[in-house]
């Protein structure tokens, strides 16, 4: 019984050590978020409403931001006109001051495969 | 020279020679015990089952309803026309004796270079729902199949009104040129006709194959040529008579709710409110550390994730696992190692033995002439349409069911198999699921059975209770758990949990976390996985399907354990998020 469970640990180590060593091999690799490369060189974010959004400028007069568009108008992807500022720091700004959202986070387009 | 893994070797095995002269009671005292076993399990289901009688559309028992065969000119009564001991159902499409996910109806079929057989009887069960459902409403159903377009094909009825090419913004799905028709490409042509003829190849043609419901028709989609998300809303939204989306791709991780906003539009306002039902192929990379957990994709409420199974009924060695499979369907391993998925491909252009990569062998039988089919196709994206067939046929029969019905009716009705495999766990709602295959293998014709009885009524309307809590808790590293509880007051029956994760962790991949429910089931809601970076720091919200019926009230409890070496991380908040109805 020892030797079995002496075993079986070996065994659950060595994958441990696998999947360890795995992760990093995996370091210096690229994020495992496959993004796709866009022609569009603004940054962008992307904003989720709980409900249909149709009123841009209030969002547009508070922060540099134009709207490109709506998808069913709860996802819409603004356009950051500064390039100086930090997104991240606009996120949490956003996110703080406005009622109403479900996600932002800065836009992406991504890179899916046939499986 | 030494280095950090031999060290790390020699004090395992000092540590593991110390614990090895302990009693072995001690040393598994720590183990992790599933309680789910202790839980009564005499609840009933709330619907029963019923026996359909052949007799009332197939007269012959031949497999092909008698409004077909009176359509065709045939004599319902007389099973075998041509009087060659073949009933005729099986009958009017040549290559379907390779189609072994069908009908396995012997152990003889080869359709693998590797000439492994297939095992009779390991197939999806639907050669008596054919009793009913073939020619029942003759080809008015619409599938669509999301891919990289779909070929024109001779055996594919392609509903041309509600295709569409999201590159030219025209009606044709054909993929645009440039496309290889090599398998081994990320991207490659045959793709998406190989899913369409796995759903709805044309029966009874006298070419090729069948498909699963092969009397639908079918709405092509070339929206993987685009990838843009501002084109999915009239991909998946628009307002016709698809029934069902097949959407046979995705990525690895992914944490952006824009998809499933979408589809949520989708399942609220099409088909009078009764909603597209969304087939999502659950992933192939099982041996890269990955789990359908990662994505937004697979884990939303709406999307019924598939994954892949062999021809032994056992998971495929690429399928991945994750607590949001909902269910399970053949995808076969790789055609050079086992049996694989006999489909359409792109006409003339399947690979000729001349135009092969290796040594691989062959992709297509010899009598495919026209070289228009292939048994190459394998993966979760063959898993995927063959439930989006299946649940045509289901529709077929029970065309009110919404898409929350049809969930509840998939984790009713499938059928369990690898009975053995340990991740089995059974809820208090005696629902059996394990992450590797969902509720079990697709079972069309246990759902028909509940949906026509007199007593199933569609589910009442959803509706959702969630707690948020902030904490500033440390994980500690290297397999030690920090445990969180959560009090919900609101008694529902649970169709969909949601938990949503904030933590600042390097490597969020070491982070292990279990669900346990008011009943004390347990759902593995992610192992350590492949992710190398801070993916948790913003809130990563994954989910289970596993303790579909039970009662959300009562006491939940959030284990989550960093379950490697190095890298300690914080746990700074968690999101309970449950959706269900009111008993």
């Amino acid at each position: 019984m020892r030797l079995v469970l002496l075993f079986l640990i070996i065994l659950g180590y060595l994958w441990g050590v696998d999947i360890y060593e795995y992760k990093k091999e995996q370091k210096n690799k690229e994020m495992a978020i496959s993004l796709k490369k866009t022609k569009n060189t603004n940054a962008s974010i992307n904003i989720i409403f709980y409900k249909e959004f149709s009123d841009s400028s209030i969002l547009e007069s508070i922060y540099p931001l134009k709207l490109r568009e709506c998808i069913v108008k709860k996802i819409c992807i603004f356009d950051i006109l500064d390039s100086t500022i930090d997104t991240s720091e606009l996120i949490r700004d956003i996110k703080a001051e406005t009622k109403g959202i479900k996600s932002i986070q800065e836009y992406r387009e991504y890179d899916f495969r046939q499986l | 020279m030494l280095n950090l893994k031999s060290i790390k070797f020699t004090i395992f095995f000092v540590v593991l020679f110390v614990l090895s002269s302990c009693e072995g009671d001690a040393l598994l005292s720590n183990t992790f015990v599933d309680t789910s076993s202790d839980i009564n399990s005499s609840v009933d289901l709330r619907v029963p089952h019923i026996t359909l009688n052949p007799s009332d559309s197939d007269s012959d028992m031949d497999y092909i309803p008698d409004s077909l065969e009176r359509l065709q000119g045939r004599d319902p009564f007389n099973p075998d026309e041509n009087n060659n001991s073949i009933k005729d159902g099986l009958e009017g499409d040549p290559f379907f004796p390779y189609q072994w996910y069908i009908y396995s109806r012997s152990d003889d079929i080869i359709c693998n270079t590797a000439h492994i057989e297939t095992i009779k009887g390991n197939d999806l069960d639907i050669m008596p729902l054919y009793h009913y459902t073939l020619g029942n409403n003759n080809g008015t159903q619409t599938i669509q199949v999301v891919d990289g377009g779909i070929d024109k094909h001779p055996d594919i009825d392609l509903d041309i009104n509600n295709s569409i090419n999201s590159i030219n913004n025209t009606l044709d799905p054909t993929p645009t040129e440039g496309f290889s028709t090599n398998p081994t490409q990320i991207f490659y042509r045959g793709h998406g006709t190989a899913v369409a003829g796995i759903i709805g190849a044309r029966g009874f043609n006298n070419i090729g194959i069948r498909g699963i419901a092969p009397t639908v028709k079918i709405a092509g989609s070339n929206w993987l040529e685009s990838e843009d998300i501002s084109k999915l809303d009239e991909v998946w939204c628009a307002d016709n008579n698809i029934t069902i989306s097949n959407n046979s791709w995705g990525t690895k991780f992914i944490d952006d709710f824009s998809y499933e906003t979408i589809m949520e539009k989708a399942s609220n306002e099409l088909r009078d409110g009764r909603g597209r039902i969304f087939v999502f192929a659950g992933g192939n990379e099982r041996e890269e550390f990955s789990n359908a957990n990662l994505s937004y994709l697979l884990n939303n409420p709406y999307s019924i994730t598939v994954s892949a199974i062999n021809h032994k009924n056992q998971y495929a060695s690429y399928s991945t696992a994750g607590s949001n499979i909902l269910v399970s369907a053949y995808g076969g391993e790789h055609y050079y190692s086992a049996p694989t998925i006999f489909t359409t491909f792109t006409p003339n252009h399947t690979m000729s033995e001349s135009e092969l990569m290796d040594s691989k062998g062959p992709i297509t039988i010899d009598e495919d002439t026209n070289r228009s089919y292939t048994y190459a196709m394998n993966g979760s994206s063959a898993a995927a349409p063959m439930v989006s067939g299946a649940l045509a046929l289901v529709l077929d029969m029970c065309p009110s069911l919404s898409w929350r019905d049809i969930r509840w009716l998939i984790a009713l009705s499938s059928t369990k198999i690898d009975e053995n495999n340990s991740e089995w766990i059974t809820n208090s709602f005696s629902l059996s699921h394990n992450n590797n295959y969902g509720f079990g293998r697709i079972n069309p014709l246990g759902m028909v059975e509940i949906c026509l009885s007199p007593d199933y009524k569609n589910l009442p309307k959803q509706i959702k209770s969630e707690i948020t809590i902030d904490y500033e808790s440390i994980i500690p590293d290297n397999n030690q758990s920090v445990e969180k509880l959560f009090i919900i007051d609101r008694d529902m029956q649970i169709d969909w949990v949601g938990l949503t994760v904030t933590l600042d962790h390097k490597f969020a991949g070491d982070i292990e976390i279990e669900l346990v429910s008011p009943s004390g089931t347990i759902s593995h809601i992610i192992d350590k996985n492949f992710i190398n970076f801070n993916a948790y720091k913003d809130g990563f919200r994954f989910s289970t399907v596993s303790l579909m019926g039970e009662r959300s009230k009562g006491v939940w409890r959030v284990k989550i354990r960093d379950a490697l070496l190095d890298d300690r991380g914080v746990l700074k908040r968690l999101k309970l998020e449950i959706r269900g109805y009111d008993l």
